[in-house]
């Protein structure tokens, strides 16, 4: 049933942007709800694409396979080129397989639902950061098109362009864009199917995990000093950017719990890692980045913060800047 | 306070827009080392806990750095080598900002000029997947005792090396950023895990 509402909603929406693309006024409303129907078929229909991932002029090649049977929502990403990595969600718990480094870890999604499956009374708050619009008609993958372009308002955060599937809203293509408006990071499919089914072997991971050391930390939500967490305030964080969850942790076997708060403006998510200094570990202060997400570190009271996101450098320095200790 | 002293601390002045506050008074005085042992504890806490002082801080050193070519003025203090020894020791790695150069590869120029502050670093290396900092050499600035590490990247313009930041930091700041991509939900679903399987820790670059 969550099928045929779900492909009713996109054949709606979809037909009625054919015709309306050129209707001015209309324009952010219809881009949203695109990006809604994107949200909403990613997660209901069932489908198995390849598609390659470019950042700083390399390419990976990656193959997904996404299932929903109305009882459960899983997927599983393989990395086809050099390391071999998978990373399996079930639910709202996502496994990565990292083989190379005979590694797995295990988490839990910070927050089961996004913004765009809620409801549009949510949406105010969003729109005031980007503007939403749809530019223009392509073919990716074999298939047509339309392209949804997201402009960010201010140099927080970064612009986006998506091509979405003209029959089922899936996402076929996207980049984010810097200052200069050149893509930071691609994402193109090169072929996708959608199917009726996805057999179970298809989200079964092709490595064994065998010699390798997990990390599980889905279950490890642990029990809190609660004045310690309410004793870390942002200050003043760049203009949307609201927290939207937060836990304590142990990320890496055999550490110590960390306090995790991630802020989210709605599109971009910004993670702020907070744990006490010991001698084991190496401080840190100051900007850098890892691809497409950037990293700020600073030291206040005895702790070690550590702002990542993918948001342009700015903004995680002002988070950074923004997190006081208060006892 | 010294001739240079008090240039510097009108120049930083001038930046700030405030002269002669109290606060003020006992950072420049911190910044002299002209403060007891005690007044000493007490600014220094007194700094790290105040993002504006740290700024003040800062801005104390790159105008000190600029008008002293980059000599600081607590180097004629007695003891300093034994001191800097002690900061280098525990000292903390610092990402420094970097004057950016035609030799610095385009990607790294391009995602630099992405950045509105100007103290984004141009050290990791996108490719290698590695973390790269700049170490602090010779902080000579920073004398701290070696329990309180405080953010001064300012000092670290000094010295333009950069080093491959350490095994342990790497793998640290991998962590962090594995679970920033698994926790986070993106909007399309693959893109986090896109870049978790985009990015290896090895050394050996692809």
């Amino acid at each position: 049933m969550r099928l045929a509402l779900a492909f009713s909603l996109v054949a709606a929406s979809t037909s009625s942007w054919m015709s309306g693309i050129a209707d001015a006024a209309d324009k952010d409303a219809s881009a949203i709800d695109l990006l809604r129907n994107m949200h909403n078929s990613a997660r209901v229909l069932n489908y198995q694409g390849t598609f390659v991932y470019m950042h700083d002029g390399k390419v990976e090649s990656m193959q997904i396979f996404h299932r929903n049977d109305n009882k459960s929502e899983r997927e599983r990403v393989v990395h086809l080129n050099g390391s071999p990595r998978e990373i399996i969600r079930e639910g709202n718990v996502v496994t990565c397989i990292l083989s190379d480094v005979k590694a797995v870890r295990i988490t839990k999604l910070e927050s089961a639902q996004h913004i765009l499956s809620a409801l549009p009374a949510n949406f105010t708050d969003f729109k005031q950061y980007y503007a939403f619009s749809i530019i223009g008609q392509d073919r990716v993958a074999g298939r047509s098109a339309l392209i949804v372009a997201v402009e960010p308002k201010d140099m927080f955060r970064y612009g986006y362009r998506f091509w979405l599937d003209a029959e089922h809203a899936l996402m076929l293509k996207s980049q984010m864009l810097g200052k200069d408006g050149e893509p930071i990071e691609q994402l193109m499919f090169t072929a996708l199917d959608v199917v009726s089914d996805i057999p179970m072997s298809s989200l079964k991971p092709a490595f064994k995990g065998a010699h390798m050391t997990l990390t599980d930390g889905k279950g490890e939500e642990k029990e809190m000093d609660l004045q310690a967490s309410t004793a870390w305030q942002f200050v003043k964080m760049p203009d949307g950017f609201k927290p939207t969850g937060h836990n304590t942790r142990q990320l890496e076997s055999g550490g110590g719990p960390v306090q995790h708060f991630v802020l989210s403006d709605g599109l971009a998510s910004v993670s702020v890692y907070i744990e006490k200094l010991n001698l084991g570990k190496k401080q840190f202060i100051g900007a850098s980045y890892m691809g497409a997400v950037n990293v700020h570190g600073t030291i206040i009271n005895t702790h070690q913060v550590t702002v990542v996101g993918e948001v342009p450098a700015a903004t995680v320095k002002m988070v950074a800047e923004s997190i006081q200790y208060t006892k | 306070m010294t001739d240079t002293n008090k240039a510097i601390e009108q120049h930083a002045s001038v930046i700030d827009g405030e002269i002669g506050d109290r606060a003020g008074e006992r950072l420049s005085s911190l910044v002299d080392g002209e403060l007891s042992s005690v007044e000493y504890e007490h600014a220094v806490k007194a700094v790290e806990q105040d993002v504006e002082l740290k700024r003040r801080w800062e801005r104390y050193h790159i105008a000190a750095d600029s008008l002293k070519n980059n000599l600081p003025p607590l180097i004629t203090k007695s003891n300093f080598a034994d001191r800097v020894m002690l900061a280098i020791e525990s000292e903390p790695t610092v990402f420094a900002p970097r004057n950016l150069s035609r030799k610095v590869n385009s990607v790294v120029k391009q995602v630099a000029g992405l950045a509105v502050a100007a103290s984004v670093t141009a050290a990791a290396v996108f490719g290698v997947q590695s973390w790269q900092g700049t170490e602090v050499a010779a902080p000579v600035a920073q004398v701290f005792p070696p329990m309180q590490p405080m953010a001064n990247p300012s000092v670290t313009t000094v010295a333009d090396t950069s080093a491959q930041v350490p095994e342990n930091l790497k793998s640290q700041l991998n962590n962090y950023l594995l679970n920033h991509n698994q926790s986070v939900m993106g909007f399309n679903g693959m893109l986090p895990y896109a870049r978790i399987v985009g990015y290896s820790t090895s050394e050996t670059a692809e």
